[in-house]
């Protein structure tokens, strides 16, 4: 699942350091439409859907992790 | 009536709480000189900054490609800049933005795409509620294009930089100032 968010965020983003640790604001300095843009790339990659009321819950990638594991969605 | 004053740090600059207590203090007239004490910062459980110590200030902050912009006024004010950059537009449009937002941009081939997202930041930037807050419950688009005010706010559109996009909103904007950060 790492290995494909750090793909997901390097289509959209062009950022590379990315590991289980990093957060989308502080440490990658995304902004919302940046966010947005990632939430668009993961639910057409995994065909699914977050709730926009979710995502803004994902502050880091090892949230994302546990997020999709939580719901069965495998990478 | 709000006048506002954005200041504008990029590409390099100081971290964001840094760059938003040295605009305060150039807005605010204030000195750092004694370590700024009244410009602390805090923020409000959806991001907001604010400074307890001067309750009437008013700031918004935003972040895109290569700057940092503080938005400075006496009233409440949003900001919002977004670099024009490649991404899945129309499923953004169709995701996250009103219906109504939707069918204008579709039938205009996402050309506003980026002044309908600042526009819209700056709306729930201004009111505190957030983008989780109900970002597609309100429409800044009718049929013909973006509107001038929605929900009692008054948006404006600033010239920033040729690539970017840069909206503020207060109820009432009477002036909008652009400065470099000190």
């Amino acid at each position: 699942m790492l290995e494909t968010i750090r793909k997901i965020i390097f289509e959209v983003t062009g950022k590379t350091e990315v590991t289980f640790d990093t957060d989308f604001v502080r440490d990658l300095e995304l902004n919302s439409f940046d966010v947005m843009n990632i939430v668009c790339a993961f639910e057409e990659y995994f065909d699914t859907t977050i709730p926009t009321r979710d995502v803004w819950q994902l502050h880091q990638v090892r949230d994302v992790i546990e997020y999709a594991r939580q719901r069965g969605i495998e990478g | 009536m709000a006048e506002v004053t954005i200041y504008w740090y990029g590409p390099r600059r100081p971290d964001s709480n840094q760059c938003l207590v040295r605009c305060a203090a150039a807005f605010w007239g204030g000195s750092l000189a004694d370590g700024g004490d009244c410009f602390e910062v805090e923020r409000e459980a959806r991001g907001k900054p604010f400074f307890p110590l001067l309750p009437q200030l008013h700031c918004s902050v935003t972040h895109s490609g290569d700057y940092w912009l503080g938005a400075f006024s006496r009233e409440p004010v949003g900001i919002d800049l977004q670099i024009h950059k490649p991404g899945r537009l129309a499923a953004l449009s169709r995701r996250f933005f009103h219906p109504e937002e939707d069918r204008y941009l579709e039938k205009a081939g996402y050309e506003d795409f980026y002044r309908v997202w600042a526009a819209k930041e700056s709306v729930v930037k201004c009111t505190g509620e957030g983008i989780d807050g109900g970002f597609s419950h309100f429409s800044v688009a009718g049929p013909e294009g973006i509107l001038p005010a929605v929900r009692g706010l008054q948006l404006q559109f600033v010239p920033f930089r040729g690539d970017y996009t840069l909206c503020v909103c207060a109820e009432k904007i009477s002036s909008v100032t652009v400065l470099p950060g000190e």
